[in-house]
């Protein structure tokens, strides 16, 4: 992930929902919707543990899914490749990023809304703690907005390159 | 029902269709229709489906249970009409393309792999296989075979027999314009068909003394399942019988809890439950247990009922545990999905509003006396199925020391 709070950071929350998020997005379309590798694919930033908001520090953008013995792991990384570049190529457009917004601010009353209403204290005391600041829950969506285009397309480039990835494969058949 | 601040809205089409609805020769045909009628409409592909949800700042899922299936959506508050409209879209005109079918009954069998591979899916399916034997709840997790039988055929024949207006419900919760809320259910669904009138055959559970066990060579758990089968909400008894289990092992409080995982450390996530199903319903405590422990897992379990039912808890400790209940019934109605959780419930069980309204009071009117009747009344050892995947030659000579004692303190 970009450092905390940079324009990257946000526009990288943004690239997060274009690719990784409900069933609309890239990669469910690719590896699920169109090629049938999977049933599900998840992942996010901070997933697993907290949400994009409540973390200090280095942070990953990670995605996970299971797939069937016949399909390999580098064809499942052929689709990843393929759906980045074509991003790429394509660049964002506008329509794009505002559909990204929109799923953001959902997102963000689901948050607010967890575990019957702690989401919100939860949002509050970390920025409270990490920014001395409980006041930016309600800057958040205004952050979001500040990303262009552009800087979708330079977040993608420099933090969505191979070389910067890690790959895990676990494989139950495998002899040790 | 309007709930909450958050500008968001959930809305929920739960038709009574499920697994129980399913032929000896259909396990799992439900399931398929569920996750197919996600995959497109007569006017509408799966993705442009995905795209409309995502506008509206939201998800649309399709899931199946054993006696219902649930459409459920949630999205931005000002998109709550056009997410009614496209659900009844999605539940009265599936197209069930053929294009999608193999990938979709793929995709079932990955996760039914999947399952049949975990030992806590093993030990609770083998349970409720012999609870509910001739059953469908009592069905075995469908097969490669069986889920590649299904063509498109048989998918739109199950819909068409099963699916209509009569069986089907809709909630919304959360914040929305209740007007407009209104007219799109009305002018999106009044012209569906009828269908077949709701009819869930009820289970006769086998109540039986018996021990199986699964082997799972070099397991260094064992996965334990104890129960048999108890009253359903609509019985008098059984916010005794929720209050009894939260009590006895179904809170982390709890003497089961505090005895197996607290002070032994045999276990890390021991529970009790009550599984209500339609109009029967079982009680069991479940537990991963550290093999060198699993006969003593089941003699601590089997301790802690029997003291229940020679002597009723203090007023102190009940008191806590209905503070817990009645605290959680308060947190089961502040989300809006646990608020359409509360209202389905009661339809599909067919109680009336009272036992939402009265349950505060009811839970606190319970005596002690009356938690050790319910344990005496219920909850009885020696009546129980039990069920161990684990290594079947450590565990087997503890199985039998357990079951020799027990017989000998008879």
């Amino acid at each position: 992930m970009p450092d905390k709070n940079t324009p990257e950071y946000y526009a990288m929350g943004l690239l997060d929902q274009i690719l990784l998020q409900g069933n609309d997005s890239r990669l469910y379309q690719a590896l699920v919707q169109e090629r049938g590798y999977t049933g599900s694919v998840s992942g996010g930033i901070n997933s697993g543990l907290g949400n994009m908001f409540n973390y200090n520090g280095p942070m990953l953008w990670d995605g996970s899914l299971v797939y069937d013995k016949t399909v390999s792991a580098d064809s499942v990384v052929a689709v990843l490749d393929r759906e980045i570049q074509k991003l790429d190529k394509e660049g964002v457009s506008q329509e794009l990023l505002d559909l990204a917004i929109v799923k953001m601010r959902s997102d963000l009353y689901d948050q607010v809304s967890q575990l019957y209403g702690f989401g919100k204290a939860d949002l509050l005391a970390t920025f409270a703690l990490f920014e001395n600041d409980p006041k930016r829950i309600n800057q958040l969506e205004t952050e979001f907005r500040k990303v262009t285009p552009e800087l979708m397309q330079k977040t993608l480039r420099e933090y969505l390159r191979p070389t910067n990835r890690t790959i895990l494969t676990i494989n139950p058949l495998a002899k040790s | 029902m309007p709930y909450g601040e958050i500008p968001k809205v959930t809305v929920s089409m739960i038709v009574q269709v499920g697994n129980v609805h399913e032929a000896p020769n259909e396990n799992g045909l439900a399931d398929i229709v569920g996750r197919l009628m996600r995959e497109g409409t007569t006017t509408l592909s799966a993705k442009q489906i995905s795209e409309k949800v995502a506008r509206m700042g939201g998800s649309l899922s399709v899931s199946v249970g054993p006696n219902q299936t649930f459409i459920t959506g949630s999205v931005l508050s000002e998109y709550g009409p056009e997410l009614v409209n496209l659900m009844a879209d999605v539940v009265q005109n599936p197209a069930f393309p053929p294009s999608e079918i193999e990938r979709i009954k793929n995709d079932f069998k990955r996760e039914n792999n999947l399952s049949r591979s975990q030992p806590g899916t093993q030990a609770r399916t083998k349970f409720t296989m012999a609870m509910y034997k001739g059953h469908p709840y009592g069905r075995d997790i469908p097969t490669d075979a069986e889920v590649n039988a299904y063509g498109p055929e048989q998918v739109r024949d199950f819909y068409t027999k099963q699916f209509g207006a009569q069986r089907t419900a809709v909630y919304a919760a959360g914040k929305f314009d209740e007007k407009a809320m209104r007219e799109a259910v009305t002018s999106s669904l009044s012209n569906w068909t009828k269908g077949p009138a709701p009819r869930i055959e009820i289970a006769k559970p086998i109540t039986k003394t018996d021990l199986m066990v699964q082997d799972r060579p070099g397991a260094p758990q064992s996965t334990l399942v104890i129960g048999l089968p108890v009253v359903d909400p609509t019985h008098p008894d059984f916010t005794r019988l929720r209050v009894m289990n939260s009590l006895l092992g179904g809170s982390f409080g709890s003497r089961i809890t505090s005895n197996i995982r607290e002070n032994k450390g045999y276990t890390y996530s021991p529970s009790s439950s009550i599984n209500a199903r339609y109009r029967v319903g079982e009680w069991t405590e479940v537990a991963d247990v550290t093999t060198e422990h699993t006969g003593n897992s089941l003699k601590e379990i089997v301790y802690e009922i029997d003291r229940l039912q020679k002597e009723a808890p203090t007023e102190a400790e009940l008191e806590g545990i209905k503070n817990y209940e009645a605290g959680l019934f308060v947190l089961r109605n502040s989300t809006p999905a646990g608020i359409i959780g509360q209202l389905s419930f009661l339809d599909l069980h067919g109680l009336p509003d009272s036992y939402l309204t009265n349950q505060v009071k009811e839970i606190h009117a319970i005596t002690p006396k009356e938690v050790q009747d319910a344990a005496k009344k219920y909850v009885r050892p020696d009546e129980m199925t039990i069920v161990v995947v684990g290594d079947k030659k450590v565990i087997e000579p503890q199985l039998k020391k357990f079951q020799a004692e027990r017989k000998k303190s008879l």
